[in-house]
């Protein structure tokens, strides 16, 4: 079943902690902001685009036929058994080529480390994806295939 | 159903998904020609500059055959009787089909080169061809390159990472002349330059001379323990043209990947695609289109119908920690260019009508997606706006909001 | 002649202190692009600074960070201890002698005056009169809101229905934002009762929820024409509100955005003032008139209200009101809040619903009319005990307003005449009112009121009591603490013991 996070432009204040809490969710952080920041490399998975007056999450859109899976040279964007298009990092060889083909700008090489940032639905977690959890103003959501938008 | 594939790269692997993806029960044979299984071959210059860590260049592993239940045979494909749907293989094995697919991919070109046989002269196309440079890797210290284009390039740049004298010789006026503007790859070649490379543009290889010595046409003599030739490939479209399917400068297709034979298919780099820029049928060997052009061709010998919605030029390399991309045509005829740049950063927007026709973006990697996608869909966003984007800075934030209007409702057909 | 001065120079510190947690900060810039009084700064290097003396406490930043790594503290006193000059009236004064004006606030009056909700007490039952269990047994609280007596068999007169006796009290429609009314309208349509427009018109995007909605037609008569009063359940004349009694409303200029401009058919960004009376109302008479002349144009299909603060005489003011015609009295104590109001009035102005409730009720009794009109009372009503308290006083339904506001976010700071409220409510800039998701400003809005209702029901059933009627105006249930003879005399009530 096809799953990915929407944004919903109309109730995002573009405060950032969607990606804060993403940071935190990943490399091992396991949530711990403080941790995450005050430590390590936070690397948010997506980044949240101000183009005023909007802003919004730009999450991956899990594509029915993805670009960025299509092109990877070395093979290392897969499904998972859920269906959730994820990066391979040890065999990522950083050619940017997804980076090319993504028509929604969503994968893109992190300004601290150069390693491409995927949304993987925080597959390695429990219950929902954390910027689903944080975002004070209910501006995200989590689609499962076949509902409404 | 049988199906069959001749070939095991990029487009065979998207094939045997699309294959998959309606029909769980048919057989899936792969004639693996060059018997290394399913490797990409972008990963040998990866392979070739630090062979442990790069090791493993499978672009789908044996399990995900397994998996798929699709039987490799390590064998060349002879002849195709299309009447009575048989392939004859090196090995002397005899290959029923019902629907055949033909992805054998291209093949480097050889120029007529004196001395270009010698055994320390070769193409650098086959992990088989890196394999034989890393074996001799400690008896290399100086190299010359023939081509800038992409292949050229990363040999180059691995053979330099393993620490040897790189000399690079390009015809065109410029490097990388199917990808960028004179302005682009002078500013490229700088920061190659800087680096160590010895780059001659404009320049022929008139004579490879048996002492390791390359002469050019101007006379001027390199010193080489190797050369690599890279000046080009071609569709490997030798088994077509002799089963008088109908052949252009590759396999004719049409938009559900058949040939002049409906039960035979082809897909990849050795298959003719709409080019949507030119909108005219072309060759074009770039592994992205191979994939998805494997996967519908696939998805299509299994009953269903999906067209090909065509596809445009475009790149993506990295060369001494510098991202290039680039879509579109780099043949900028007509129109309006605009640029921008700074410090290690430079792109180059082609606007036509009030549409983005090409970019070429250097270290600007951000906003390179929705580049790309506006000029495969034309969208219809001003000179205007682009300027106003570069001026803003070239930043995902700054995309013309236009941009993701119509995104959105191009989704509303159903592409994603 | 006032005019403000223009230095720099502050007379005194600020009232808040900001404190940052340096060693929990994470830069992450979530308070600067938060706070819409620009407390927060954060430069290129990425150092991180406060100007506390623009913090007004509404804890936004605070709640927002997600390391917990600022709080709000009082800034340390520093005048000498004075009993008679409170820092407070040290402060105000400095900002009249730099300003010139009058000083604005908003929300309700926070003086300590005497609460005499938290001076009564509840019965339950114990051996005598067995209490009831809301769990197993049918509670109601259904309450109808209109004109009970001189009822003729067969004659239909208008009521409200509640299906509990809690009501959204009066906030415009530039006061607030469209979420904070799109919240309330649909948590009223949803749990079966009403809400009120105020006095700023009904905005288009609220059409389908005028069928829910006891519009408002106050002085200034914003927003009123006939379309507006058609689609209503109830019209309400407001003649004045708890919090500044004796003037009119106050939207100030910076708040007053082309969508209010619009519904309530006024210039765009200048003040608008509503006439202290309805220029039309100046005597009993007059507002019988008033209400009849609404009736006619209704039909006769609607419930009228007239609402007043609570002032001196409410007694009498009530009786008269109720002799006018009104089908619905609404009485609103000197707790009650407001978007905009000059600070001395807010403050030393009006008296306690508790006591006018009970006043109007028992002067209504002795009249031998309480039954012609039903009694709403309002002002800073803060839980499900004030709820049953007011009830048991006399009322027969509540309105709750800074509540409601508090359950969508509310932190009390009392700004909201600045139009920044940092929480989305009291503000019609784009910007901050999108800070108010209306679906999630509804769920809360409903569990605010199911929550309420729950709790009477319990408290209810605590006194064996399982319908609402039973305990309005049922003085019995109640007692004083800490109230002296003429306190328990007013409010009708026995003392604790008694």
């Amino acid at each position: 079943m096809r799953m990915k996070v929407i944004s919903i432009p109309e109730y995002c204040l573009g405060c950032g902690l969607c990606e804060i809490y993403c940071a935190a969710q990943h490399d091992g952080f396991n949530g711990n902001v403080l941790k995450a920041y005050k430590t390590g490399q936070p690397d948010p998975r997506s980044s949240l685009i101000r183009s005023r007056p909007v802003s919004w999450f730009n999450t991956c859109m899990q594509c029915e036929e993805a670009p960025c899976l299509n092109a990877c040279i070395s093979g290392a964007i897969k499904r998972d058994r859920d269906g959730i298009i994820y990066i391979d990092e040890n065999r990522c060889v950083q050619c940017y080529t997804c980076v090319m083909v993504c028509p929604y700008g969503h994968a893109r090489p992190s300004s601290r480390s150069g390693r491409i940032m995927k949304c993987d639905l925080c597959r390695d977690s429990e219950g929902m994806p954390a910027c689903v959890k944080h975002c004070p103003n209910g501006a995200l959501k989590l689609w499962q295939g076949g509902e409404e938008q | 159903m049988k199906y069959v594939i001749i070939g095991s790269g990029i487009a065979a692997c998207g094939a045997v998904e699309g294959i998959r993806s309606t029909d769980l029960c048919g057989d899936i044979t792969i004639i693996d020609g060059e018997k290394r299984g399913a490797y990409t071959r972008p990963l040998i210059s990866y392979f070739l500059s630090d062979p442990d860590r790069y090791r493993d260049i499978d672009y789908r592993s044996l399990e995900f055959f397994g998996e798929q239940q699709v039987e490799i045979i390590p064998s060349r494909a002879k002849q195709i009787d299309r009447s009575d749907q048989i392939i004859s293989l090196d090995n002397g094995q005899q290959i029923e089909y019902d629907r055949l697919l033909i992805a054998t991919g291209s093949c480097p070109l050889s120029p007529p080169i004196p001395g270009a046989e010698q055994d320390w002269v070769s193409t650098f196309y086959t992990i088989e061809d890196a394999e034989l440079i890393v074996g001799q890797a400690a008896q290399i210290r100086e190299v010359v390159v023939i081509g800038s284009g992409l292949i050229g390039m990363k040999a180059a740049e691995a053979l330099h990472k393993r620490g040897m004298y790189v000399h690079m010789v390009e015809k065109e006026a410029h490097i990388l002349p199917r990808q960028l503007t004179p302005r682009t790859a002078e500013f490229l070649n700088e920061h190659l330059s800087s680096s160590g490379w010895d780059i001659i543009t404009g320049e022929e290889v008139t004579v490879i001379h048996p002492q390791h010595k390359v002469e050019l046409k101007s006379g001027r003599m390199l010193s080489a323990d190797l050369v690599i030739l890279a000046v080009g490939t071609r569709p490997a479209v030798e088994l077509a043209r002799q089963s008088e399917l109908d052949v252009r400068t590759g396999i004719v297709v049409d938009a559900y990947f058949q040939t002049s034979d409906p039960k035979i298919y082809a897909a990849g780099d050795v298959a003719e695609t709409l080019n949507l820029a030119s909108q005219q049928l072309e060759v074009m060997a770039l592994l992205p289109h191979a994939h998805r052009e494997g996967y519908l061709a696939g998805c299509n010998m299994a009953g269903q119908s999906k067209p090909d919605p065509g596809s445009i030029l475009m790149n993506s390399v990295r060369l001494l920690g510098w991202n290039i991309c680039s879509a579109g045509a780099a043949d900028y005829r007509g129109g309006e260019l605009l640029t921008w740049q700074y410090q290690e950063q430079l792109l180059e927007l082609k606007i036509r009508d009030n549409r983005l026709i090409g970019y070429i973006a250097i270290n600007v990697p951000e906003a390179a997606g929705p580049l790309t996608n506006s000029v495969s869909r034309k969208m219809a966003i001003s000179a205007a706006s682009w300027k106003e984007f570069l001026a803003d800075g070239p930043q995902l934030l700054n995309i013309p909001p236009v941009y993701w209007q119509e995104l959105r409702r191009a989704e509303a057909y159903g592409s994603n | 002649m006032g005019a403000p001065l223009n230095t720099g120079f502050q007379m005194s510190t600020p009232v808040f202190k900001v404190d940052r947690d340096q060693d929990r900060c994470i830069q992450c810039g979530v308070c600067v692009s938060q706070c819409a009084n620009e407390v927060h700064h954060m430069d290129s290097d990425g150092w991180m600074w406060v100007e506390d003396e623009k913090c007004v406490a509404c804890q936004r930043c605070a709640v927002l960070c997600p390391t917990r790594a600022i709080s709000i503290t009082d800034y340390p006193v520093i005048f000498r201890d004075n009993s008679h000059w409170g820092s407070a009236s040290l402060r105000e004064i400095f900002r009249q002698a730099e300003s010139g004006g009058v000083l604005l606030t908003g929300m309700g009056n926070p003086r300590p005056y005497k609460n005499y909700f938290d001076h009564m007490l509840l019965n339950a039952s114990q051996v005598t009169n067995p209490s009831i269990d809301p769990l197993r047994e049918p509670m109601e609280l259904t309450t109808y809101l209109g004109n009970k007596g001189d009822l003729i068999c067969g004659e239909e007169k208008p009521f409200l229905k509640l299906k509990v006796p809690i009501m959204f009290s009066a906030m415009s429609f530039g006061s607030v934002s469209l979420n904070v009314q799109k919240s309330l309208s649909a948590a009223a349509r949803d749990m079966g009762t009403y809400w009120n427009t105020g006095e700023g018109g009904l905005h288009p995007d609220l059409k389908e929820f005028g069928s829910c909605a006891v519009v408002q037609v106050a002085s200034g008569r914003f927003g009123v024409h006939p379309g507006y009063l058609d689609n209503s359940a109830a019209i309400e004349i407001k003649i004045g509100q708890g919090a500044k009694p004796g003037i009119g409303g106050h939207l100030p200029g910076e708040k007053v955005s082309e969508e209010v401009s619009l519904t309530r058919m006024i210039p765009a960004w200048s003040d608008a003032i509503s006439p202290a009376p309805h220029h039309d109302i100046y005597s009993i008479e007059d507002l019988d008139q008033l209400i009849e002349t609404l009736k006619v144009a209704s039909r006769y299909s609607k419930p009228i209200a007239v609402k007043v603060a609570a002032v001196h005489n409410i007694g009498a003011i009530a009786s008269g009101i109720v002799r006018a015609g009104a089908d619905i009295v609404v009485i609103d104590g000197f707790r009650g809040s407001t978007g905009a109001a000059p600070m001395r009035i807010r403050d030393n102005v009006g008296i306690p619903i508790e006591i006018a409730l009970a006043q109007v009720d028992s002067r209504l009794r002795d009249e031998g009319i309480r039954q012609q009109a039903s009694l709403v009372a309002a002002g800073g009503i803060r839980s499900s005990a004030d709820v049953i308290k007011a009830i048991a006083l006399g009322a027969d339904a509540v309105y709750i307003a800074s509540a409601a506001l508090v359950a969508l976010g509310c932190h009390m700071c009392q700004m909201c005449f600045t139009g920044k409220c940092n929480w989305g409510l009291a503000t019609t800039n784009p910007e901050l009112s999108k800070r108010l998701n209306p679906e999630l400003g509804l769920q809360r809005a409903k569990n605010l009121l199911a929550a309420w209702g729950h709790e009477i029901q319990e408290m209810m059933g605590g006194m064996g009591i399982n319908a609402i009627d039973s305990l309005r105006g049922n003085r019995l249930m109640l007692r004083g603490i800490g109230l002296n003879p003429q306190e328990l005399d007013l409010l009708g009530i026995k003392s604790v013991g008694d």
